[in-house]
């Protein structure tokens, strides 16, 4: 379900890009900051994520 | 030279969305589940399209600013950045001798070398477009024709991908290393 709440996030950037709404940056940032650390998460504890 | 970067901007998220729907073309005609990892990649491909996305909407009002170009370039760039680490990240899982990485090769590559490939030029598309900011002149233009098609295929292929995954995941958190079936109809 995580996944799912990714793209969901990305889905709701795009919809506030695309109405010009100011939330657009902050859901982008928060997307990409949640992604980052989801991977490096995955770096820093035993093989879970991969392969 | 407003019209060309805005066509550069379209020709950018239509490279995304056919990245995004060839993956997605391997997983069904090929049926070749994506593990975690792909699926953070083809998150942050999204990502990526989302900020020249963010120039075309910007500009769609006849208006376009160096300022939105840059604002979209930058967050083109630090998606690709985080791309860019998952799929270097799973290069190095697969690097040592003997190992056949996770998937089928597509042209002698693992779909992840791709996308590090696409990251790596992502980053320096953008960093071009930067540098053309330059020759860009703030004054008004009539409106881009293609920013709703190309605002809608991103959707599209969006929404496909977040059906896939629910499929994938079922009711589950996170997804298996190695998904071999989709656990919502499991």
């Amino acid at each position: 379900m995580i996944y799912a709440i990714f793209m969901v996030l990305v889905l709701l950037t795009l919809v506030a890009s695309w109405r010009g709404h100011p939330w657009e940056l902050p859901l982008f940032g928060l997307a990409v900051a949640w992604v980052l650390v989801h991977v490096v998460l995955d770096m820093t504890t035993p093989l879970t994520l991969s392969f | 030279m407003t019209r060309l970067y805005l066509l550069a901007a379209t020709l950018n998220v239509w490279v995304l969305v056919l990245i995004l729907a060839a993956a997605f073309a391997v997983q069904l005609i090929v049926g070749d589940l994506p593990c975690p990892l792909c699926v953070v990649q083809r998150v942050c491909l999204m990502l990526v399209a989302l900020g020249p996305l963010h120039i075309l909407m910007r500009g769609r009002d006849g208006f376009f600013t160096t300022r939105d170009a840059a604002v979209g370039n930058g967050m083109a760039i630090v998606a690709a950045f985080v791309g860019a680490v998952t799929s270097g990240r799973q290069v190095l899982l697969h690097i040592l001798p003997g190992d056949a990485g996770f998937g089928a090769p597509v042209f002698g590559l693992h779909l992840y070398t791709w996308c590090l490939i696409a990251f790596a030029c992502q980053i320096a598309a953008s960093a071009v477009l930067l540098i053309a900011l330059d020759f860009i002149e703030e004054k008004p233009q009539p409106d881009w024709p293609l920013t709703n098609a190309t605002a809608i295929a991103l959707a599209v292929v969006i929404v496909a991908n977040l059906l896939s995954v629910i499929a994938e995941a079922g009711l589950h958190w996170d997804l298996p290393p190695d998904p071999v079936e989709y656990l919502l109809f499991k």
